[in-house]
């Protein structure tokens, strides 16, 4: 949880009042006793009512005498109160084996405590990052069963639904909730599972006017306005959309940052929000933007923290190993971002194509051929894995790498060939140019003496990548090219 | 004049300024005549609202005279006049619900010896002052815990069957105390007897009292989750349930050191606690019923320290769970939560302490014995 879901902005809080003397009577008979329960009653007071200051030397005196571990931590709350309006903290570097650890914890937890949503959810999270979806699937409706009007819950639900490619299931939930038409959170999830679902939400207009009523903080009609702008993008018109992503980037989540960079990549005249640093957990945007201005360590890490983030999502892991392979040449690097993910799908054949890429890179081939001759079956098993023509690319492109890798450059030179063709036949300019600036690199690997055509051919290729990717492809052939001329 | 040991005349406010605080030597009405000022802090008299005597019959026999000090109205900002009238509506709601509590005979519920009204002659044409005697308290449960040299799990349990009866009095009276809180139980005959005193934010079925309208009506300290976040509907059930969350934030509070509310909050992100959520409290529960399960669990190790019986400490979890449901329709004993009559009864729960209390004297006679023959 993080600022996601801060509710609109704070009103209504005048009966919060202290009773009449309330804390004068337990700062005397802190005074007077000066004992631990007494410095407990009156720092209790302080914390609830917020103000710290009345019990400085209470909470002092708890902090060296208190004789709970509780203690001493509301002591340290009243010395160095956290700040008020977000508490938003780096996710957890959680190891597989921990995370079986967590699910048995939680369990015992919910044996105790059945009522608590929030660890139903958190469950429900760990299951999924361990590609067990059906005890997920099962603690998420515990959670919506006990909270069924839960923003938090409702919207870590549609996620999993999402991640589980379930989207309808997602967009059914969202919009049989009463809620969701009036809470500009519920909708903008609603509208974005209906997208993904194919389906047209009926709380467009709804949507519209909860922007546009004046009514919510622009932090809390951001995602709102982010998923009407990329709607109204699809439909074809741009100065709505212009209009909505500027509403949406007055106070953006990190969401809306991800989305709208998306935009700046495949809308030409769309910039690139700025001071997207400020947005706290903005991992995906912020690992974006690195790479764009060429700093591909950043982006390394920040594709981590993106990951441990988004722990169910495969994007980030893809992004991580995709920078660690092209930009860095760091292929452990990559081939360890697959195997976090890899946990909760060991057959998805798009894991299985990167481990080969890698692995024939680092002149493992016959652990690449062997993953080779799975992939047909993982690619038939995954409906939703994409058309043929584009495993067949990526096929051919893989044993044209084998080939060059064990000195058979005019084998792998047909297979490059076979795979440009595909591509260029489909009219899949960017396949066809990664393809070519890979054969360039092996070629100029090799030090064959057609590599100069090759790396000609290549860099013509570059203009076809969009501003955000094509650095890293310019990397990789100026690594190349400098491993060459050092030889 | 007699002055607590400490406070020498000059410490004392004018007494044209506040009458209340010059009582001392005093010779009142029905033979009671007042002794020492029971001081909390030099000089600090003056700004509060009562101020507290030792006073003696003629009989021998001993009281607590608690003084009204309503000159203090004139030092708050707001309609002198409103001030006023809300300090002796307060006063005298109490006086006579004390007094109903005594004729009813409320075993567990602060008695009230007398009350009266004296004149200062000294101190004007505003020189009179209502008093209320009580019976003579040693403290309160807070101080009596800070002079155990270990942790007492019979005390505790007996503590909290004498605190649970004392609300069921009061239940059954048709009357909330709503401001339960350690210094509000008061303790007797060497911490063996405890009391419910303070009775000025209570409510009674039916009457306008001085807190009915308050959206919180004891200490905002340990004020339930329903009425932090605005969900408090006044009605004569949800009053009882505070009365029920109380007494299970002071099992928690006997065991910790601190009371529930704090710990909720402090495990509740900012952005989820009272001062910043402004959504409905339907909303904000799952985050709250996470923080509770956790403070439970803390509570749990805690009891578990102090208690090496399974038994024991899953009763008494399973009953401050129950006591404490952050969700007030769900608070309380389940089998009374089904009768719609008595959702809130606590009957169940004093003998729950009473048996609890019971198990943990024998098991420390049975360990002191042990002791003494090993010795």
């Amino acid at each position: 949880m993080g600022v996601l879901d801060t509710p609109d902005a704070a009103g209504g809080h005048d009966h919060l009042q202290l009773a009449p003397g309330e804390i004068e009577e337990l700062r005397q008979d802190w005074e007077r006793h000066r004992t631990v329960f007494h410095a407990a009653d009156l720092v209790d007071a302080a914390f609830v009512a917020g103000k710290p200051e009345v019990a400085l030397d209470a909470a002092s005196f708890l902090s060296h005498n208190g004789v709970t571990e509780i203690s001493r931590q509301l002591a340290g709350q009243i010395l160095m109160p956290a700040d008020k309006s977000t508490t938003i903290v780096d996710p957890p570097d959680i190891q597989p084996s921990e995370r079986y650890q967590r699910i048995a914890h939680g369990k015992r937890h919910l044996r105790m405590y059945p009522r608590d949503p929030i660890r139903w959810v958190d469950l429900a999270r760990d299951y999924s990052i361990l590609g067990q979806n059906g005890p997920a699937g099962e603690a998420l409706r515990r959670a919506l069963a006990l909270a069924p009007d839960s923003r938090f819950v409702l919207r870590s639900a549609a996620r999993f639904f999402l991640h589980t490619d379930e989207a309808e299931q997602a967009h059914d939930l969202l919009r049989r909730v009463t809620r969701t038409n009036a809470d500009p959170w519920l909708l903008a999830a609603e509208i974005v599972a209906g997208q993904i679902a194919g389906r047209t939400s009926r709380h467009i207009k709804q949507g519209i006017s909860l922007i546009t009523s004046g009514r919510h903080h622009p932090r809390h009609i951001s995602e709102l306005a982010g998923a009407i702008g990329t709607l109204e993008h699809e439909h074809g018109d741009r100065r709505g959309m212009r209009r909505l992503f500027s509403i949406a980037l007055e106070d953006p989540t990190e969401n809306t940052l991800a989305q709208a960079n998306w935009m700046a990549r495949h809308v030409r005249s769309f910039e690139r929000p700025r001071d997207q640093h400020e947005v706290p957990r903005a991992y995906e945007a912020n690992a974006w933007e690195a790479v764009q201005e060429g700093r591909y360590s950043d982006a390394l890490d920040l594709s981590w923290k993106w990951l441990l983030d988004e722990p169910f999502s495969t994007r980030p892991a893809f992004f991580g190993s995709w920078v660690a392979a092209t930009a860095l040449e760091k292929l452990e690097t990559a081939i360890k971002f697959m195997q976090v993910i890899e946990v909760a799908h060991p057959t998805d054949p798009r894991v299985l194509t990167q481990l080969i890429f890698c692995n024939a890179a680092l002149g493992r081939l016959s652990l690449a051929e062997e993953l080779l001759a799975k992939l047909p079956l993982a690619i038939s098993s995954h409906p939703d894995a994409g058309p043929a023509y584009e495993w067949e690319i990526l096929t051919s492109a893989d044993l044209g790498l084998i080939a060059y890798r064990r000195g058979q450059p005019e084998t792998a030179r047909l297979h490059y060939r076979n795979a440009i063709a595909i591509a260029q036949s489909r009219d899949s300019k960017e396949a066809a140019a990664v393809a070519m600036i890979y054969q360039a690199r092996e070629e100029i690997r090799a030090g064959t003496a057609e590599s100069t055509q090759f790396l000609q051919a290549a860099a013509k290729v570059l203009d076809v990548f969009t501003p955000s990717i094509r650095p890293a492809y310019e990397a990789l052939l100026y690594s190349a090219v400098q491993v060459s001329l050092y030889r | 004049m007699v002055l607590a040991a400490g406070v020498a005349n000059d410490d004392l406010p004018p007494i044209d300024e506040v009458p209340a605080a010059h009582l001392a030597g005093r010779e009142l009405a029905n033979g009671w005549r007042v002794e020492e000022l029971v001081a909390r802090r030099k000089g600090a008299t003056g700004g509060h609202f009562s101020i507290c005597y030792h006073a003696v019959h003629t009989s021998g026999r001993r009281g607590f005279l608690k003084a009204l000090n309503f000159h203090v109205a004139a030092s708050i900002p707001g309609s002198f006049a409103d001030i006023l009238k809300a300090f002796f509506d307060s006063y005298v709601f109490e006086r006579d619900l004390l007094a109903e509590c005594g004729n009813r005979r409320l075993s567990r519920i602060i008695n009230l010896l007398d009350h009266g009204e004296v004149d200062i002659p000294e101190a004007g044409v505003l020189g009179r002052v209502p008093y209320l005697i009580f019976e003579p308290a040693e403290g309160d449960i807070r101080e009596f815990q800070a002079r155990l040299n270990d942790f007492d799990l019979a005390w505790v349990f007996r503590v909290l069957k004498h605190a649970t009866n004392g609300i069921e009095q009061l239940h059954a009276s048709h009357t909330t105390h709503q401001d339960l809180k350690m210094s509000n139980v008061l303790t007797m005959q060497n911490g063996r007897e405890m009391k419910l005193g303070d009775l000025g934010r209570a409510e009674r079925r039916g009457v306008t009292g001085p807190t009915s309208a308050l959206g919180i009506p004891g200490a905002l300290g340990y004020a339930p989750p329903e009425q932090l976040y605005g969900a408090f509907d006044y009605s004569w059930g949800l009053r009882r349930a505070a009365d029920i969350y109380h007494l299970g934030s002071l099992a928690v509070q006997l065991f910790t050191g601190h009371n529930l509310t704090s710990l909720l909050l402090m495990q509740l992100e900012p952005q989820f606690r009272p001062d910043a959520w402004s959504d409905d409290f339907k909303s904000v529960m799952p985050f709250i019923r996470e923080a509770h399960a956790t403070v439970l669990h803390v509570c749990g190790e805690e009891v578990k320290r102090h208690c090496d019986e399974p038994a024991m400490v899953n009763e008494l979890l399973r009953a401050v769970q129950e006591m404490t449901d952050p969700d007030p329709s769900l608070r309380g004993h389940p089998r009374d939560r089904a009768a719609s009559t008595s959702s809130y009864a606590v009957r169940r729960y004093v003998s729950l302490f009473n048996k609890l209390s019971a198990q943990a004297e024998s098991r420390a006679l049975r360990a002191g014995a042990q002791i003494a023959q090993t010795g």
